[in-house]
């Protein structure tokens, strides 16, 4: 399974410097507020620019995606908002590693380097590979390629994205990846939905034995749920990175969905971050990976004068910790 | 100004619990000390202790936090069980490949009380290991025969002072002088049949079955000092309980450094 394993970042939105090592399987981003876990989530899809990503799963551009996430915050022709401190002298520079365990376990870089013209006349964004692997095999640079390709983000606001079963049903459908949707509704939720089907207009119907409904008649969070399913469901050897899934979920809902999440992650060879500030998401999330067999570890970020710090646990330490009263959320307080 | 970092408070047991709550409660334990949950089940006897706090003070698989280890200094002497605690440290560093590359070196000592650091790169955890118990209390040896030293050594001084005995209504149903000299005859006849009384905590279970006590040793420890408090005020109490309190003290300056 190829994955994201660590990420250097400099010069970019609130971070100085930062960099993070250790990414596994299913990794859960904690920390306060301004700790950077957006700007990270940010960084890998630019990092991933240079090989492949270019438009997501749904058709955006990954520049026109960030400018509207960061809506009201970051003006479209305001580029000097994407640099540390707005300060454009020195370049932005981020740098992700991934790897293959199913090889030789080789890893590449990606780069992202963005500078300012010296007069101040606009950015110039160069997302490539590293030099130092450009001496990958076809196939290594085929996995990289669609790996990074498909690196997708889900934030909040797409549980209302009927844009997402306009993009991906048919292909759901190619293969009855839908029936699997279905079961894992039923399961998450306590439904007993028989299908789904896509009406004109994209009006995506829950079909029930008696009755349908659109699923934006279902509850918040039954079509965060539905959608997000179905966005990973479209995936295959990539990355999917879930912003604050615990948003719309009772906690019952919650360790179900993550539990569905997982095991749908493993079966389809895509590497999960998930960003939170939920400490029943960061269980969940740790207990739905351990029953799918997947590796996980939590990572605790911190912000100081622009220097991001990041500490990674293991679910082993999560657990002790979490006996012995030391909220993970809350590590700032404690080191 | 005191060391904002909150420190994370291991023990061994439920009475070491009880005596640190009342001693918080109190106000006599220093700020921002957070007393540990600890999981006896998934993590039993010292060594589970040692396992839980690594995840505390590692730089490596953990947050480099601050700790305070309360361990019952039992037959060992302070400087043994301090060498016991490093060199559980030490295995257990070793033995766990998530911690590798973590070094643990000595930050300091005083008195009984010893510090470390342990170190990966810029990231440094701290630790401090307090022995508990009183062996300089020459009454309590010669006495009562204790030479297994622990928390419970505070509890029965607290217990053998009439003024504390006469606070605690879960004792009124026995006269202070009657109880110590039944502390004395069972303990007697314990050694008469050739069982072991060298603990301070047998003491203070004699005293509930000769007071007919229903509640656990723990909620009769936290009620002797919180009693205890009341009937001598903080000044007595403090001075009687001194060498204890110091060492808390000392190790939260070594932790805070």
């Amino acid at each position: 399974m190829i994955r994201i394993r660590s990420l250097s970042i400099k010069n970019f939105r609130g971070v100085r410097e930062g960099r993070i090592d250790g990414f596994t399987d299913v990794n859960v981003l904690v920390g306060r507020n301004n700790s950077g876990k957006t700007t990270v989530v940010e960084a890998i899809t630019r990092a991933a620019m240079g090989s492949g990503l270019q438009n997501d799963l749904f058709g955006r551009p990954v520049e026109q995606f960030w400018q509207q996430a960061r809506a009201g915050v970051t003006p479209g022709d305001a580029q000097s908002l994407l640099w540390y401190r707005q300060d454009t002298s020195n370049d932005v520079d981020i740098v992700g590693v991934v790897d293959d365990d199913d090889g030789a376990r080789k890893s590449e870089e990606l780069v992202y380097r963005m500078n300012m013209s010296p007069q101040g006349a606009g950015m110039t964004a160069h997302p490539r590979l590293n030099q130092s692997v450009q001496g990958s095999t076809a196939l290594e640079a085929a996995k990289r390629q669609l790996f990074c390709a498909g690196i997708t983000v889900f934030r909040p606001a797409d549980a209302f994205n009927s844009g997402i079963e306009e993009n991906c049903w048919r292909q759901l459908l190619s293969d009855r990846r839908d029936r699997l949707l279905t079961e894992t509704l039923n399961e998450v939720f306590g439904l007993d939905a028989e299908s789904f089907q896509l009406l004109p207009a994209n009006h995506l119907m829950v079909l029930f034995q008696r009755y349908g409904l659109p699923l934006d008649l279902q509850g918040d969070g039954t079509r965060a749920a539905m959608r997000t399913l179905m966005t990973l469901a479209m995936l295959k050897s990539t990355l999917l990175m879930l912003e604050e899934p615990e948003c719309h979920q009772h906690p019952g809902s919650l360790e179900r969905f993550a539990s569905a999440l997982c095991r749908l992650a493993k079966a389809r060879a895509v590497q999960l971050i998930v960003s939170t500030h939920s400490a029943e998401c960061v269980r969940s999330f740790l207990k739905a990976a351990s029953a799918a067999h997947s590796d996980a570890a939590v990572f605790h970020l911190t912000l100081d004068d622009g220097k991001q710090d990041a500490r990674r646990l293991d679910p082993e330490a999560v657990e002790a910790l979490t006996d012995t009263g030391v909220d993970v959320r809350f590590l700032d307080l404690y080191a | 100004m005191p060391d904002p970092k909150k420190k994370v408070v291991f023990f061994e047991g439920d009475d070491d619990k009880a005596f640190l709550e009342a001693l918080q409660e109190a106000k006599l334990l220093p700020e921002g000390w957070q007393l540990a949950n600890r999981n006896k089940q998934q993590h039993p006897g010292k060594d589970g202790l040692v396992r839980q706090l690594l995840p505390v003070v590692s730089p490596v698989n953990g947050i480099d936090g601050r700790a305070v280890v309360l361990v019952d200094l039992d037959d060992l002497s302070p400087t043994e069980r301090v060498a016991w605690f490093r060199s559980a440290i030490d295995e257990a560093l070793r033995n766990e490949p998530k911690y590798a590359g973590v070094v643990l070196e000595s930050s300091g000592a005083r008195g009984r009380v010893q510090g470390f650091r342990l170190i990966s790169g810029d990231r440094v955890g701290h630790v401090a290991v307090v022995p508990v118990g009183h062996p300089d209390d020459a009454d309590l040896n010669e006495q009562y025969g204790i030479d297994r030293f622990a928390i419970d050594d505070w509890v029965l001084r607290l217990a053998l002072n009439q003024r504390v005995f006469q606070n605690v209504g879960d004792l009124s149903c026995i006269r202070f002088d009657v109880a110590v000299k039944k502390y004395r005859e069972v303990g007697a006849l314990f050694r008469e049949n050739g069982l072991e009384v060298r603990k301070a905590k047998t003491y203070v279970q004699i005293l509930r079955a000769i007071a007919a006590i229903g509640p656990s040793t723990a909620t009769i420890v936290g009620r002797l000092v919180k009693k205890g408090l009341e009937a001598l005020g903080t000044q007595e109490f403090t001075a009687l309980t001194k060498p204890f309190l110091d060492d808390l003290a000392v190790a939260d300056e070594l932790v805070s450094a």
